[in-house]
């Protein structure tokens, strides 16, 4: 075989596409030709680095600028079908409808996480929190606070109803 | 197991905004490094990276999953970097000008190149390789990523795909040989 012929298909010999025994033949043209082995070589390196091309991290600043961005469209363009689920702390306070002053108070004992460098709170971890921390106390809420609770739906019922 | 793209795409519709930015994270690499090097131009694929996910969170309502979300978030990508550089073919067609991304590298005589200046040879050879065939094997790079679902995103028959990346592949290969002096 001419180096030319086994050149033009050293990719395909890479890969392992070519019948057994047109492979031998070039298997058999690389033992004695150092160019064509040296090309089969490079091959292997130029993969290799296109490989790590394709994994190069874009520049930290540029992945933060568009992480500030995404935050401003997914807090403001929030499709209106949705509901919800990972809270700011304003969003927090309204929703239970305190202060944001007291949100703040209590973020030692809020379950927050930190979302792109914003402080958030995830709605089902929150809902299992108030659950946890009222079950204990719901025996001693007033009336007139347990309809104000039960009007903004954050008291899971169950509890409501086990009360005595 | 990892939580499937559409998976994350049905959380943040449904107001999820961490399965948004896992989404990120998972194809940051990918968007950023199939626009530079359609572009051949680190800095617009850093506008590409933002133009694009900003573009599928608004988008998002409207996503079909049909398990295809890497296509779709690549043709996006492809689209918006198509239409830049049909602007600049335009605005060349005005005022002749060249812009070298990867300056041509320097290797020693007598020693054969390391993997840095490889890498340099790489992206330099890729910079000279038609704009299919780079945005063929920019894809091709990305682990996992098969021949139908690169065709998928270039919108041609398959077997057009493996004859693009096998010539691709053979170029780099004889640009890094010729970079390697010692070579035979």
């Amino acid at each position: 075989m001419m180096c030319a012929d086994v050149q033009q298909q050293l990719v395909h010999f890479a890969d392992g596409e070519l019948e057994p025994a047109r492979a031998r033949e070039i298997e058999r043209h690389l033992a004695q030709c150092a160019k064509c082995r040296a090309l089969l070589g490079a091959l292997g390196r130029a993969d290799g680095a296109l490989r790590a091309l394709a994994r190069e991290e874009p520049p930290a600043e540029a992945t933060q600028a568009v992480r500030g961005a995404l935050c401003d469209v997914l807090e403001h363009e929030q499709p209106p079908a949705a509901r919800r689920e990972i809270m700011t702390l304003d969003e927090v306070a309204g929703y239970l409808r305190i202060p944001i002053e007291d949100i703040i108070e209590s973020m030692g004992d809020l379950p927050t996480f930190e979302l792109a460098g914003h402080v958030r709170v995830r709605r089902t971890r929150l809902l299992e929190w108030i659950e946890e921390r009222e079950r204990a106390h719901v025996g001693s809420i007033a009336e007139s606070d347990l309809a104000r609770i039960l009007s903004g739906g954050l008291l899971p019922r169950r509890i409501v109803a086990g009360r005595g | 197991m990892a939580v499937s793209d559409d998976e994350l795409m049905r959380r943040y519709v449904e107001g999820d905004e961490a399965a948004f930015h896992m989404l990120f994270d998972r194809y940051r690499a990918l968007v950023y490094n199939f626009a530079r090097y359609m572009l051949n131009d680190p800095f617009r694929a850093e506008d590409i990276l933002q133009d694009t996910f900003l573009s599928v969170a608004r988008s998002a309502p409207r996503y079909r999953p049909e398990g295809r979300f890497r296509t779709w978030l690549l043709r996006i990508v492809r689209n918006r970097c198509l239409n830049l550089l049909e602007a600049d073919r335009a605005r060349r067609a005005a005022t002749i000008r060249e812009r070298p991304e990867f300056p041509a590298i320097e290797t020693s005589p007598g020693r054969r190149i390391e993997a840095a200046e490889r890498m340099a040879a790489v992206r330099e050879a890729l910079s000279r390789l038609p704009e299919r065939q780079r945005e063929a094997l920019v894809l091709y790079g990305f682990d996992s990523m098969s021949y139908d679902e690169i065709a998928g995103v270039l919108d041609v028959p398959i077997n057009t795909v493996k004859t693009i990346i096998h010539r691709g592949r053979a170029a780099l290969a004889r640009a890094i040989q010729d970079k390697e002096p010692d070579a035979p």
